[in-house]
Formats: C-alpha cells, structure tokens, sequence
C-alpha cells in the first residue's frame, strides 16, 4: 500500500514512496529518486499503479502532481482530480436528499453514497472538510474511517465534535 | 428568516402529511434527532455511535424498539394503549417496523404531536398516522409519564 497523503512531508524528506516496479527498473536509492524520475518511469509507474482500486490512482495522481512538472502529465491528473470532484460532490448531493429524513447514524452511513465517500480515501479530505465547515452534517463517521481518527473530547456534542474536526482540518493543512 | 409554510422534500418522504396536514415549526437542524428532541435534550444527537459527537445512554440498545423503550423508560415514561390526550400526562409515540425504530413523537397540552424529522425540521401535525412512511415505519408502542409539576417537556 502507498503511504497516507497525511505523511507526503516526511515521505518527501525521505527520498519518496515507490511501486515496486519502479524499484526494480530504475535501481535508484530512495533518496535520490526524485531526482533521477524521468517521464517514462513516471508513466510506468502510473501504469502500474492503473492496475490498483481507484481510489489508489487518484493518490498516485495527487502524489505525483506535486512532484512532476510535466505538462501532459499534470493533465491527466488535473483531469482524475476533476472527476474524483464531481464523483464526491453527486454522492453528496444524492446522500444528503435522501438521508435527510433519517433518525439514525447507522442508517445514513450505510447509505451507499457515504460508503462511496469514504472509498475516496484520503484525496477527499479537503473536499468532505469543507463540506462539513459549509453545510455540518454527519461526516464524522466518515472522517473517522478515513483518517483513524477521533479529534473530539469524550464528552463534547455533535456541534462540538464537527468543531474539533475542522480545527483538526485547519491544522492538517486540509482547510483554509 | 421565515419559515416555509411546506417541505416538498418531507412531503414526498412522509406522503401522509400531505393530506393530515402539518406546520413547520424549525429550520433544518442536523444537530439533534427526534429522541433528543422527544427527551427534551436539543443539544445532543442521540445515537449510539462508536465516534465522539454522540450521545447514547449506556445500557440500552440503539438499534431496536425495545432499546428506544428503554431509553423512555430511564425518563419515566411507561407504556401504554392509548394515544388520546391526557392532560396529567405527557405522551410519546415510537414508531418502526418489526423492531427496528425509526422515529418518536412528542404530544403537546394541546393534544397535537410534534415530531423532529430525522436531520431536517421539527413539525406538529395533528395525527399519529400522518408521520407512518417508509423511513419512519408505523406507530409501534406508545408511552406516558405524568407531567412533572404539571409542565412538560420544552413546553
């Protein structure tokens, strides 16, 4: 599995992830992989990582459009990103109407658009904050499952808990 | 701001409030369910969920009729056969299917029933059956507590 978008920075630090393939056509110590990725290791790569679930492109995507500069590269990227948008914004749109009516967690988070969302994996955490922050709604057991964690005090309300959420958002970089 | 006078949305979920009739008494609130706001408690979302944000009070199931009738019954409420007013008496109607609760409502001193529905508004309609859909589920147990010092909840 590649590393979580939460450690690009040390990952950077270190030198970066690689796929397997990529390890064992360039040879390249990790250090200085950056350094030496040219765009037909790049597109292997992506090939490689093609072949993966979705939500695992789309890092790759993400990943590899911070590091690489290459125009078509970057197009191609820009476009999953776009899609993966439009994707995350139906399912909210779809779960929000026809969950609206529902008294129980379990019922909403079982809905299969929320289960889409957090299938998304961690690309969409700056999307799903910002959703929070603009419109609250039951996501916490969304970004509960897609980060691990549980900013919120024992004892806090709902109101509270969204607060701690985006707090923790704003300090990860994810929200404004 | 105003409020709207219907809910389409609610409407096309809860088909039986067309014709029953209902006014809107809230806006759309995500932060309290229909047991908190029965219990009285707007500042709480009462679930029993494994994340922090919740509240569920320990010893009761979530998920099932008679875990909503215990909850109740932590509050004083006990069973009871009969929907109609009674004025030393504050009522609340559990609704579901099979065991599986979807919803409560709350009688007020005038005999009308007020309802939070699930994260949008809070509503009075006039009867029990009109709040009976499909997400909801039928009125499945009714329970009453007398009213303490002659007030009740929110009232």
């Amino acid at each position: 599995m590649p590393p979580l978008l939460d450690d690009f920075q040390e990952e950077r630090r270190c030198g970066g992830w690689q796929s397997p393939r990529h390890q064992a056509r360039t040879k390249t110590p990790q250090a200085s992989w950056r350094s030496s990725l040219r765009h037909d290791t790049v597109e292997s790569s992506v090939k490689w990582k093609q072949s993966r679930v979705k939500s695992e492109v789309d890092y790759f995507a993400v990943r590899c459009s911070r590091a690489v500069k290459d125009p078509q590269v970057e197009h191609h990227y820009t476009k999953w990103a776009a899609l993966a948008a439009d994707e995350f914004a139906s399912h909210v749109l779809k779960w929000r109407r026809e969950t609206k009516h529902y008294s129980s967690v379990m019922s909403m988070v079982t809905h299969p658009s929320y289960l889409r969302i957090i299938g998304m994996g961690r690309q969409i955490l700056p999307l799903l904050l910002r959703e929070l922050e603009s419109r609250p709604d039951h996501w916490l057991v969304a970004l509960n499952a897609i980060t691990g964690e549980d900013p919120a005090s024992a004892e806090c309300t709902f109101q509270q808990a969204i607060g701690a959420w985006l707090q923790w958002g704003r300090k990860r970089g994810y929200l404004a | 701001m105003p409020l709207p006078e219907r809910d389409a949305e609610l409407e096309y979920d809860c088909p039986g409030l067309v014709s029953a009739g209902y006014s809107i008494k809230s806006p759309v609130d995500p932060f309290y369910n229909c047991v908190a706001f029965a219990i009285g408690d707007v500042e709480n979302y009462w679930d029993d969920v494994k994340v922090k944000g919740y509240y569920w009070p320990p010893g009761c199931s979530a998920d099932t009729v008679d875990g909503w009738v215990c909850v109740f019954r932590l509050h004083g409420y006990e069973e009871c056969g009969s929907e109609s007013l009674e004025l030393d008496f504050e009522k609340i109607a559990i609704y579901g299917s099979a065991n599986n609760p979807g919803h409560v409502a709350r009688q007020k001193a005038s005999g009308v029933w007020v309802s939070k529905m699930g994260k949008g508004c809070d509503i009075e309609h006039s009867t029990l059956s009109a709040v009976e859909c499909e997400i909801m589920g039928k009125i499945v147990r009714i329970m009453k507590r007398r009213c303490r010092d002659g007030r009740r909840v929110l009232e």
